[in-house]
């Protein structure tokens, strides 16, 4: 038996267990920044504009259950990458002696006739939570859950002026973005999960396995856990496989560009299948959220695959070169550069649409290719209305070479928990929801039914996953398995709470470039310009 | 005393009200703006003395905001008196069907704000929607996703379609109260019809034309629901208006001492025109 075998299978108890799980994710954290934060916030990003140097320590990641894998990319393109095995637990108690459900009924005794209250936004898994799951925790408690499903903007507000005001409408808030988690830690707004787990032993069920779910190391802020994770997916490179393997249209496209068509390793490579593929009005070779409320979103999650992480934003929240950040960085500029040049491969009314606009186009079959959120994909190979059942798949992202350097992560990992709010009179009722939600046997049922939002490893690199896989006839969770253990997937933003203004700034710039107003660079610089401007008026 | 009381107690429901719904917010608004205060952000609150006001004045983003914003209302204005004034006189006319017209002209005023901007939204969509599709056919690429002008004229003729019949209600009213005998003694004297739209209708209807200018101005100025719905302030700038950059600042950005200040110049900005208003229909009515 070897020693990861050994340390799997050894018994210990329930708080040490909690303990060993605070501690793997939080050393996980400490070491690299959690793929999302990363070592260039750390403040290890020197840029200047004649050399440019980015450092990413990035980290986490655990290839298999029970192991951690730490990657070290430091600096420039071409450094060496330290690769540091470390076997930590995946915390695993005794084995179940009661399954969940009778040990919820149990449990849930002193607190039959609560009502708990969850301010969340309306996305797939929220929703398949409240149809799927909500009732039968319900009838085997008696605890009664009252879920309110709005826009990201209105949850955000909602749960920030509850948490203002301290009047503790809602027992949850969703939280699926790092600066919103450490806005309101920072502000005392929810409790953290490892000390309620540890003070409420006795309502956590044995069999729980905190450290399984892929999430907990990134929503970790300062040692403490802001919730359990009830959603993970990514943002992957999806494609129209029927059209990748039409004879013609592959012989065609060789003809025209001297190589086979196959999902793009490079954004050249990218853009000539989107060029290839855009034949307007039925078909278009690309897609993407360029409205102005969301191109901002768009410049985060996909100027990694150009080398700029985290939106080119320091730890010391900064984003010009001059100040050390990436942000008119000249790899910034050509990455806009060649999004604001893609767009004319788009339908028309690119630039208005948000994430909604990419799962309904992708839906009507006119879209070839795109950088889709996962949670989106199930309707777009799965529902009845989609055109496209079936001929869709997915691959990881392209990169730009001249830029790119290995141990970068380049997929936008989209996560998201319920946190229980500090003025809650009803955590533990709210603790064992939770634990209903994200437990091993729910998760595997919101993998089957979401076709692979997947929030645990044992259940990703699990059996299951294949099965998953073959009912929708792709490789969703096949490439997810390959971007976790190459490290791929970043953090969903980053634990700096001035991300938002960062944001709104950003957003007013760029779109201004979308409309041919302002230049790439000159929207870069007039951004960077004055998101550091308001940065230094704010304090830092 | 208790005599002197009674006007005091009167008022002190209504007075009560004012504190808690205008006084204490405007207050707190004012002193919100002198500090430098992100929500989100785990900075303190700092004390910046006018600095915000300052900012202001120099922040293009803003600056610009207004500009666009006084544009949109003056041409708004313009044109909706103009129409509300047409379909006021043909409201006034005795013919089959008015009753039906009267209607359908109205029709917009009862329409929430939220369902016209996703109505618009639809029949601006460049893929589904009715009036590319007709464009096209004339050979005009219309996409409001991309044209900061064309996305800036649609949302001035939403609010044209959407607050006309306001003006039109406005200006029948006021046309009912001319006197018919000075229109009789006009057609005994053989005005024509312009003479008396320049001598009888538009002085005799002015108090009310001027009421209406200011009201539609105001409001206009204030506009945000419809916009926000349709084109989120965007392409671009094209249709951020103020209460859309104000938005964006306060609840987007979080920055509330800079959203504050905004908030204190927009509601000055509104207060004084409601002056000139008042003082305007003061001295017409005098």
């Amino acid at each position: 038996m070897s020693e990861s075998e050994n340390i799997e299978n050894r018994k210990i108890s329930r708080r040490k267990a909690l303990s060993t799980a605070g501690k793997v994710a939080i050393s996980a954290i400490v070491a690299g920044a959690v793929a999302g934060v990363g070592g260039y916030l750390a403040g290890s990003a020197g840029v200047k504009k004649e050399t440019e140097t980015v450092t990413v320590t990035n980290t986490v990641t655990t290839k298999i259950p029970g192991t951690t894998v730490t990657v070290t990319a430091p600096g420039t393109p071409g450094a060496t990458i330290t690769k540091t095995e470390t076997v930590t637990t995946s915390v695993t108690s005794a084995p179940p002696e009661v399954g969940i459900e009778e040990w919820l009924k149990k449990a849930a005794e002193p607190f039959k006739g609560a009502t708990i209250r969850i301010v969340t936004e309306s996305t797939p898994p929220s929703m398949w939570v409240q149809k799927a799951l909500v009732p039968r925790f319900e009838e085997l408690t008696g605890i009664k859950v009252e879920m309110e499903l709005l826009g990201w903007d209105d949850v955000f507000k909602k749960a920030l002026l509850d948490i203002e005001g301290k009047s503790g409408i809602y027992d949850l808030y969703y939280v699926d973005e790092l600066e919103v988690m450490a806005t309101f830690f920072d502000k005392d707004g929810i409790v953290d999960m490892y000390d309620l787990m540890e003070t409420k032993a006795d309502l956590v069920y044995p069999d729980f396995d905190l450290a399984d779910l892929i999430p907990v190391p990134y929503f970790t802020y300062e040692g403490k856990l802001a919730g359990i994770p009830f959603e993970f997916f990514l943002r992957l490179y999806t494609y129209r496989r029927d059209l990748f393997e039409d004879p013609t249209e592959r012989k065609n496209f060789e003809g025209k560009y001297g190589w086979e068509l196959a999902p793009p390793k490079t954004w050249d490579e990218y853009e000539q299948i989107a060029e290839f593929f855009t034949r307007p009005p039925d078909l278009y070779g690309h897609i993407t959220m360029a409205s102005p409320g969301t191109i901002a979103f768009d410049y985060w999650m996909l100027a990694w695959t150009y080398g700029v992480p985290n939106g080119g934003l320091t730890i010391g929240r900064r984003v010009s070169t001059d100040e050390g950040g990436l942000l008119d960085s000249q790899r910034s500029i050509d990455f806009f550069q060649r999004y604001l040049n893609l767009l004319k491969y788009g339908p028309p009314g690119i630039a208005n649409f948000t994430w909604d606009e990419l799962r309904s186009e992708f839906m009507t079959g006119r879209i070839a290719q795109g950088i889709v959120f996962g949670d989106q994909l199930p309707d777009v190979v799965g529902s009845p209305d989609s055109k496209v059942r079936g001929k869709v798949d997915v691959a990881l992202p392209p990169v730009e070479p001249k830029y790119y350097f290995p141990g970068l992560p380049t997929i936008y990992g989209d996560m998201g928990v319920w946190a229980i709010s500090s003025t809650s009179k009803n955590k533990e009722a709210a603790l064992l929801f939770l634990q209903w939600v994200a437990c091993k046997e729910n998760a595997a049922k919101e993998m089957v039914d979401l076709g692979g939002l997947c929030t645990r490893k044992s259940l990703l690199f699990g059996p299951l996953a294949d099965e998953v896989d073959k009912k929708y006839n792709w490789h969703y969770l096949k490439v997810v398995k390959e971007a976790i253990m190459s490290n791929l997937a970043t953090g969903p933003f980053a634990t700096v709470p001035e991300i938002l203004t960062y944001r709104d700034i950003l957003y007013t710039w760029l779109s201004k470039a979308v409309t041919g107003e302002l230049s790439s660079e000159e929207a870069l610089r007039s951004a960077a310009s004055e998101i550091d401007k308001k940065m230094k008026e704010l304090g830092f | 005393m208790r005599k002197n009381l009674t006007p005091w107690l009167l008022i002190l429901g209504a007075f009560t009200i004012l504190l808690f719904n205008d006084i204490i917010p405007t207050l707190y608004a004012f002193y919100l703006s002198l500090f430098v205060y992100n929500m989100v952000s785990g900075a303190p609150p700092k004390f910046a003395y006018l600095n915000n006001y300052v900012n202001l004045l120099r922040d293009p983003d803003i600056n610009a905001s207004f500009l666009r914003g006084f544009t949109f209302s003056i041409l708004t204005t313009i044109l909706a008196i103009i129409l509300g004034l047409g379909i006021a006189f043909l409201m006034a006319k005795d013919f089959r069907g008015n009753r039906l017209f009267r209607v359908v002209v109205c029709l917009p005023l009862a329409i929430p704000y939220i369902t016209i901007g996703s109505m618009w939204k639809l029949m601006c969509s460049p893929n589904i929607g009715v009036i590319p599709y007709f464009l096209r056919t004339l050979g005009i690429v219309y996409d409001i996703s991309s044209s900061g002008l064309q996305a800036f004229i649609t949302t001035l003729v939403i609010d044209v379609w959407h607050w006309t019949p306001l003006v039109a209600l406005v200006l029948l009213a006021a046309l009912a109260s001319i006197p018919q005998s000075i229109l009789e003694a006009a057609e005994v004297d053989g005005a024509t019809r312009l003479q008396k739209l320049k001598h009888i209708y538009l002085p005799m209807m002015s108090f009310d034309i001027l009421f209406v200018i200011l009201i539609r101005f105001m409001d206009s100025l204030k506009i945000f629901d419809e916009v926000w719905m349709l084109t989120g302030g965007g392409p671009g700038a094209s249709t951020r208006y103020v209460s859309i950059a104000l938005y964006s600042i306060v609840l987007k950005r979080w920055d509330m001492g800079y959203g504050a200040a905004i908030s204190m110049v927009f509601a000055y900005v509104i207060i004084f025109l409601s002056w000139i208003m008042n003082k305007t229909l003061q001295v017409r009515r005098t």
